[in-house]
């Protein structure tokens, strides 16, 4: 694949690779767009190199999971830097996050494996065999996180109904 | 194959959730060109350039004092006399009651003492002793 086609296939999946960023980031839309705006400059300059071993949005999804979770290490080491001179000098941090839908809420008190699964079934509209590969797990974990997310998540929805007036 | 056919209620949810996370989104061109907030300021690799050279001024200068300021040697007499004038700090725990006998010989005195007075005593058989 040239960088031309790297650009293409990168724009078209941009706005899957948004909501899939912004659900490894915490709904956080900074973060999110960092991680994506690193994503995308390390496939371009060639440092993340697609070989053609799974599908091209499967391999994306993985290289942005990964990328978000080096970006929450590196944040988590920061804020604890941060918070040491803020409690030294009063200085208040601003929250970055973006408010998350009620499912999103709902999702959140799952398990992040079950999380991850099922956003990337139902949302993304992967087959569990790919979102296995996105998650870097083997097809029989996914599955099990798969269907324990989905009973959890459906109890949680009939819990919505039923308190509802 | 696509297991979310089978929950169709937690499909609707997600394609709600969908449509306002896909509101949210910016442009490709958006996130290519930002500014990049992860990048470091030229005054960080300045900075570390900086430490880099005190470190390795600090190793060599130790490295000098180790290896090339060496103590001068004493001359060999010195140090000879230096061992035989040389006594243990804990000699006197050694020292024993009367060990000053064992230092010299006794002198004998040239005068006797006076000999206490004999007295002469007889036997019963008229010898004296």
């Amino acid at each position: 694949m040239n960088n031309d086609d790297l650009a293409r296939e990168l724009e078209r999946l941009h706005r899957d690779s948004f909501g899939w960023a912004l659900s490894c980031c915490g709904w956080n839309r900074q973060e999110a767009e960092d991680v994506l705006q690193t994503v995308y400059l390390r496939v371009l300059e060639g440092k993340a190199k697609f070989e053609g071993r799974s599908s091209f949005k499967t391999w994306l999804f993985a290289v942005i999971r990964r990328t978000a979770m080096e970006q929450k290490r590196r944040s988590f080491i920061r804020s604890i830097a941060l918070l040491r001179f803020a409690s030294r000098n009063g200085v208040r941090r601003e929250s970055q996050d973006t408010k998350e839908d009620s499912l999103g809420s709902l999702l959140k008190t799952l398990p992040t494996r079950q999380q991850e699964v099922l956003e990337l079934v139902f949302y993304h509209e992967m087959t569990i065999e790919d979102a296995a590969g996105v998650m870097g797990i083997s097809l029989g974990s996914a599955r099990t996180h798969y269907h324990r997310g989905k009973q959890k998540l459906k109890q949680l929805l009939e819990m919505v109904k039923t308190d509802e007036p | 194959m696509n297991r979310s056919d089978d929950d169709p209620e937690i499909r609707q949810h997600f394609n709600a959730a969908r449509e306002r996370r896909e509101s949210l989104a910016p442009s490709f061109h958006e996130i290519l060109e930002r500014p990049r907030r992860n990048e470091r300021p030229a005054s960080f690799h300045r900075v570390r350039l900086l430490v880099t050279a005190f470190v390795v001024f600090a190793v060599l200068i130790s490295a000098y004092l180790v290896w090339y300021e060496k103590p001068v040697p004493r001359p060999l007499e010195a140090e000879l006399s230096a061992l035989t004038e040389w006594h243990s700090p804990t000699d006197f725990l050694l020292k024993t009651p009367g060990g000053e006998l064992l230092e010299g010989t006794p002198a004998i005195p040239s005068a006797l003492p006076p000999l206490p007075n004999l007295q002469t005593i007889q036997n019963p058989s008229g010898n004296v002793k």
